[in-house]
């Protein structure tokens, strides 16, 4: 016997008895054409194009997405390049808006100085789509998603692998677009495509760049700015919920890989374009939210479109990196264009805090009182101010009233702030009978 | 209070006293012998050289010199030498040698356990400490954290894993390991033994996987090899790593003279052929010696039997001192890992007198050298009972091992044959790496790792043949020359190296609407013999009812209960002969080995009471066929010979099924093979007939049938006995039981004639309650038909 037989008689594919003989290979196209027919009519709207079945018979790849063959010396690979004029509008921003990245807030969010120095001409965005989420050494790259502001455009080059033969030359030209830029800006490619990338660059045998590279990895700010407001922070999320942007025709990620090796076992182009589609909208999103995301810890030049609560978070991840100045700044901005609303009241409680950590008392205690003044009886403004009484100024009778201001304004606080307040005025009540003595 | 005796005094006293020496079927006594020294080889480094000094090391067994010789060299070396001689030093050595030479020099060492590890990093890390050199070594398992991670895979000199990470972790990563491989200059294997069957069969190809990876990276690394003792060291080896290996087994490491007591417990019901369980001696004797201080190990063959025994002895020795006090400790797997350090140093500085382990003490873990050794219940395998025994051995004075026999055949047939056992080479470790299965998942992961290329070689298959299938079962895509991973699974997660298959079902526990917890998982194969729906299942005792065996899901509802019964599934299996490899005839009956087809059906199950097993009633089990091909020895009996027996039908059947539950024991015996590794079947070649188990007594039953035939009569087919491989595909232990025909049946026919009980028992045909009354007569019978007496 054969190894195949005997393997199809191990695992039970083949069964005499009951006459299910083996798949012929012609049966597994079969069965893989009817499954690519029931995808195209599942998504109508996108298959409606004018797609022309080409001389070979089936749906050709430079008929369906439009791009072009690149010969290299290390062999071939498909190309698909499109310019975005500065007019191009994506969800809330146009092209021309989105190129005005700060970069100075761009290295903050990395946290890396290195991006300040760097132009927005010098940022790469990258976007891959792979065989898998597994990792490890069996994921491919098959399409690289690379884009940059180019004058007024924004120029998207995506390379793809029409079959694994072409990743070599694939990650050749990927090396070359990386040389000419200083920055990477991907989302969640920190932890995912640019490992990725790092084990197929050896896989092949080529040198990894990408790796030391100065990355903003989107994915982190994102989380801590805006996923607080959202349901999670995917990318999809954030470009229909921060971007306003929808998507037409998409496809979802998940679905991708399977694509891919459909593509490669009937060639059907079809298959592909969404995938394409795919991959172009996020490279996109990608260089749209970066815009947003540094304008937020940078409101000080244009702001619209920036949620003041945004600010907010901006500037507890700016206090969280010692960027006390910064956080400062953000939260007296939002203090001054926010009038006395609940915004304006958390931004002061921030600040506040951060006055007494550096002992600044009398900033503090202004803050402490314009809150009292907006919200009489206000827990943390008076307990703030009770220690403070306290301990700096040492005036218990005043620290004791503020102590039972709290109890009367706020009937039915939680249990254990109550108990530490009863505590704090046994404590007080204590030192009082002591001054007496 | 009386002085305290040393262990020579007591062998005297006890060797002398009658009563004890009853029970002992043999006393066999070892001399002491010299050991034998060469001088440090010149090139060792000085740093290297002044820690051996500081150690008391000016010289090394000649074994080492030997080895340390040949891995500098250049040649992978298999080293077998018996417990306590220093084998790490041979591969410590050259490894520690060439850091110092060219600090980028990468090693990994394999060891089938975690706690093996921990203790070969405790000693490497010593070593280093001792030079003080900038030598890197660390474990990675399943526990490093993740942010140690990285720095291993770049800085560690020495990486310490298990084969489990090795192919699951490591492999299937290799570009984030590219320091490690391009620098790879030594795999160190100890342990050797320990790969033999499924998971020797794995790891050769977990190995051919990491050689493919060495030869991307421009690697070739030397392997070093250590084994305890078996046959056949060299070979075995040579099959693990596929090429040629050199062979150290002459020791030069001293040891002390030995006396070996082998201790047949005396028979208590003589009808059942049950005889006093062997933890009553062993807690006598390992009381009077830890009384008198002589530093004793007692291994048990469970982990019950741990406590048990621990137990037994802290209430002698431990009353009214503190808890903790271990001066008499168990050890087992299942223990905290700092507990064990501290019996292991307990141990080593004599402050723990006694320790009862099951086999987890049996291998390298170092516990310094004690003075007595039990093996309450044979071990399984001579390998193992050396490997055992060499716990207790010192440099100088004398040692003793005691070996104390339970009813089963293997443990009785050494009873009763000591001579044999001691005249006996250890087993043989079979592996057989082109088992299809085996081989094509490691076909898959290879694939993920790296491209297989046209006219590249994986074993003794037909490579390209399987990659052709992979192809059409869509996991690889062709292109030109090249096979590439194509698919978005992980293929090394699909398979585990030390079970049979890789799939488990879920036990939970439903007995709180609303509170469902997962309380124990049964392989796959188990599953539908131990959680099929309405079974009794026990867990630390606690008896659950199984409501529903979800098959689809892979989960068992249960729920608890207290019922004063237990069930034992009924199963029948039938085996049907595909292809004959090899066939000869021995007397009148033929003797051949090759592929089969095995059906098992659990049909239904028994309710069994509690203490006097009295049988409650029946159930029907509805599950679905398991159909599996494997390799199988076997034997034809032609009918007319059975005929011409002066018994009935259904003797013939119970004297057949005597007869194999005795091979099927001793095959495994022979084999080294755990009992279950195998299986047996009595049928026909055709598969058309075979013998089940009914409600009441043996059944003949027709393979493909319905129910409700009439009666078959023995005499309607030649009766075969199938000892078969009970891993898909087989693992190669056939064609050494068809080479070992004529051996299996001389034994089975000792043990059978040299059993003192009556009709039958556990220790040779099986419990008469389920062979009748005439089996072991009816056996013997067949027997003298089939197989003349040398």
């Amino acid at each position: 016997m054969t190894v195949r037989d005997r393997l199809q008689h191990l695992t039970g594919e083949y069964s005499g008895k009951d006459g299910k003989q083996e798949k012929s290979r012609d049966q597994v196209m079969g069965d893989l054409r009817r499954r690519i027919e029931t995808i195209m009519a599942r998504r109508p709207d996108v298959s409606a194009g004018p797609v022309i079945l080409s001389s070979r018979g089936a749906f050709a790849l430079d008929d369906v997405v439009e791009g072009e063959e690149i010969a290299t010396d290390m062999g071939y690979f498909y190309r698909k390049i499109r310019r975005l004029g500065g007019n191009h509008i994506h969800g809330f921003y146009t092209v021309d808006e989105a190129r005005d990245i700060d970069m100075a807030a761009a290295a903050l969010l990395a946290g890396d100085p290195a991006i300040a120095e760097s132009s927005v001409d010098d940022i790469i965005f990258i976007d891959t789509e792979t065989t898998g989420l597994a990792g490890g050494t069996g994921t491919v790259a098959f399409l690289v998603g690379l884009g940059w502001f180019e004058g007024r455009n924004f120029v998207t080059e995506q390379l793809f692998a029409r079959d694994f033969s072409e990743e070599r030359a694939l990650l050749c030209r990927l090396l070359d677009q990386i040389e000419r830029k200083k920055v990477i800006v991907s989302y969640n490619g920190k932890a995912f495509d640019v490992g990725l990338l790092a084990t197929r660059f050896v896989m092949n045998r080529l040198p990894d760049e990408l790796s030391a590279m100065p990355h903003l990895d989107l994915l982190h700010p994102c989380r801590r700015l805006l996923a607080h407001r959202l349901e999670n922070a995917r990318l999809a999320t954030m470009e229909s919920e921060i971007l306003g942007v929808l998507r037409e025709g998409d496809i979802p990620g998940s679905e991708i890989p399977r694509r891919y090796f459909d593509w490669l076992r009937s060639r059907d182009a079809r298959l592909l374009k969404e995938v394409f589609h795919h991959n172009h909208l996020d490279v996109l999103s990608m260089a749209f939210l970066a815009v947003h995301v540094a304008r937020i810890v940078r409101p000080n030049l244009a702001t619209s479109g920036v949620e003041w609560r945004d600010v907010l978070a901006a500037s507890r991840l700016l206090s969280d990196r010692d960027d006390i100045d910064g956080a400062c700044r953000l939260l007296e901005g939002l203090i001054l264009s926010c009038g006395d609303g609940n915004l304006a009241i958390e931004a002061r409680k921030e600040l506040s805090m951060i006055h007494k950590r550096r002992d600044r008392w009398s900033e503090a205690v202004v803050h402490w009182e314009i809150i009292l003044n907006n919200r009489p009886g206000d827990l943390f403004a008076v307990v703030e101010l009770a220690k403070w009484q306290e301990h700096q100024v040492r005036d218990y009778r005043r620290a004791l009233d503020m102590v039972e201001r709290a109890f009367s304004e706020n009937p039915g606080m939680p249990e254990w702030i109550e108990a530490a307040l009863r505590h704090r005025r046994d404590r007080l009540l204590h030192r009082l009978r002591l001054a007496k003595v | 209070m009386m002085a305290r005796l040393t262990l020579d005094e007591w062998l005297a006293r006890t060797l002398q006293n009658r009563k004890f020496m009853e029970a002992v079927s043999a006393v066999k006594i070892a001399p002491p012998q010299e050991g034998s020294w060469k001088a440090i080889p010149g090139w060792v480094h000085p740093q290297l050289r002044r820690v051996l000094e500081t150690r008391g090391l000016r010289n090394l067994y000649s074994h080492q010199a030997e080895a340390v010789e040949l891995v500098r060299q250049g040649r992978d070396i298999v080293l077998m030498t018996p417990t306590a001689s220093g084998k790490t030093l041979c591969y410590n050595l050259p490894v520690l040698q060439s850091i110092l030479e060219n600090p980028e020099t990468r090693a990994l060492y394999l060891f089938p356990t975690k706690a093996l590890a921990q203790d070969q990093m405790h000693e490497i890390h010593g070593l280093i400490g001792d030079i003080g050199a900038d030598i890197k070594t660390y474990t990675y398992d399943g526990d490093t954290p993740a942010n140690a991670r990285q720095a291993i895979r770049k800085q560690g000199n020495v990486v310490v894993t298990n084969p489990d990470m090795l192919h699951a972790g490591i492999l299937p990563h290799h570009t984030k390991w590219q320091k490690l491989f391009m620098n790879l200059r030594y795999v160190v294997i100890d342990e050797l033994h320990v790969y033999r069957g499924v998971f020797g069969s794995h790891l050769t190809n977990v190995l051919r996987r990491l050689l493919r990876i060495c030869r991307f990276y421009n690697a070739a690394p030397v392997f070093v090899c250590c084994s305890a003792t078996v046959a056949n060291p060299k070979s075995h080896a040579e099959a693990l790593l596929e090429r040629p290996v050199a062979l150290i087994d002459k020791t030069g490491a001293p040891s002390s003279a030995r006396t070996f007591i082998l201790i047949n417990p005396p028979i208590v019901n003589r009808e059942l052929g049950i005889r006093q369980s062997a933890l009553t001696p062993a807690r006598k004797i390992a009381g009077e010696l830890i009384e008198n201080h002589i530093q004793t190990i007692v291994f048990t063959t469970s982990r019950l039997n741990v406590e048990v025994l621990t137990k037994y002895l802290k209430d002698r020795f431990v009353r009214g001192k503190p808890k903790d006090d271990q001066f008499v400790t168990g050890y087992r797997g299942g223990y905290l890992p700092n507990l064990r350090r501290r019996i292991e140093k307990g141990l080593r500085e004599r402050d723990v007198m006694g320790v009862v382990s099951t086999n987890a003490l049996e291998l390298g873990i170092d516990i310094g050298d004690l003075d007595v050794c039990i093996m309450a219940g044979y071990p399984g395998s001579i390998a193992s009972t050396w490997q055992q025994s060499g716990r207790a051995g010192r440099r100088k004075g004398r040692s003793c091992s005691i070996l104390i026999a339970r009813s089963n055949p293997m443990d009785q047939f050494i009873a009763d044959h000591p001579e044999y056992f001691f005249s006996r080479s250890p087993e043989h470790c079979r592996i057989n790496a082109d088992n299809l299965l085996i081989f094509l998942h490691h076909v898959k992961s290879a694939a993920f790792e790296l491209p297989f290329e046209k006219g590249e070689r994986f074993g003794a298959e037909d490579l390209e043949e399987a990659l052709s299938y992979l192809e059409e079962q869509s996991v690889l895509h062709r292109v030109g020359d090249r096979w590439h991973w194509a698919a978005e699974s992980y293929p090394a997660d699909e398979v585990s190296l030390r079970t049979v298959n890789p799939e488990n079902v879920v036990v939970v526990d439903a007995t709180e609407a609303g509170n469902h917890r997962v309380i124990a998982e049964v392989d796959w194969d188990s599953a539908f013999t131990t959680v099929h729906d309405e079974a009794i299942y026990m867990v630390e005792s606690q008896q659950y009812h199984v409501d529903k065996l979800d098959l689809e899901r892979k989960k068992a509802y249960v729920r608890k209960v207290d019922v004063d019964y237990y069930t034992d599934a009924m199963t029948y299996t039938n085996v049907r002969v595909i292809d004959t490899f090899d066939s000869s005839r021995r007397e009148s009956v033929i003797v051949e080995h090759g592929e089969v087809q095995v059906v098992r059906k659990v049909v239904g199950y028994k309710k069994i009471k509690f203490y006097t097993s009295e049988n409650l009633g029946y159930g029907d089990v509805n599950l679905p066929e398991k159909d599996m091909h494997t390799t199988s020895y076997w034997f034809t009996v032609p009918k007319d010979l059975l005929s011409s027996l002066p018994y009935s039908q259904a003797e013939i059947i119970d004297g057949l099924s005597g007869l194999s539950y005795s091979l099927h024991h001793l095959a495994a015996m022979i084999l080294m093979a755990d009992i279950r590794d195998i299986d047996r079947c009595i049928g026909d070649k055709s598969g058309e007939w075979f013998v089940r188990r009914g409600a009441g007594r043996r059944i003949i039953a027709a393979g493909s049938g319905g129910e409700g035939e009439g009666p078959v009569r023995i005499d309607d087919f030649d009766p075969t006995i199938f000892i078969y491989d009970a891993y898909p595909g087989g693992i190669g232990f056939s064609d050494l039981l068809f080479t070992q025909h004529d051996n299996l049946l001389a034994s089975a026919r000792m043990l059978m004639r040299n059993c003192p009980c009556s009709h039958g028992c556990p220790s040779c045909v099986g419990p008469t309650l389920e062979v009748g009354m005439t089996a072991k007569d009816a056996a013997l019978a067949i027997l003298n038909i089939i197989a003349s007496e040398q």
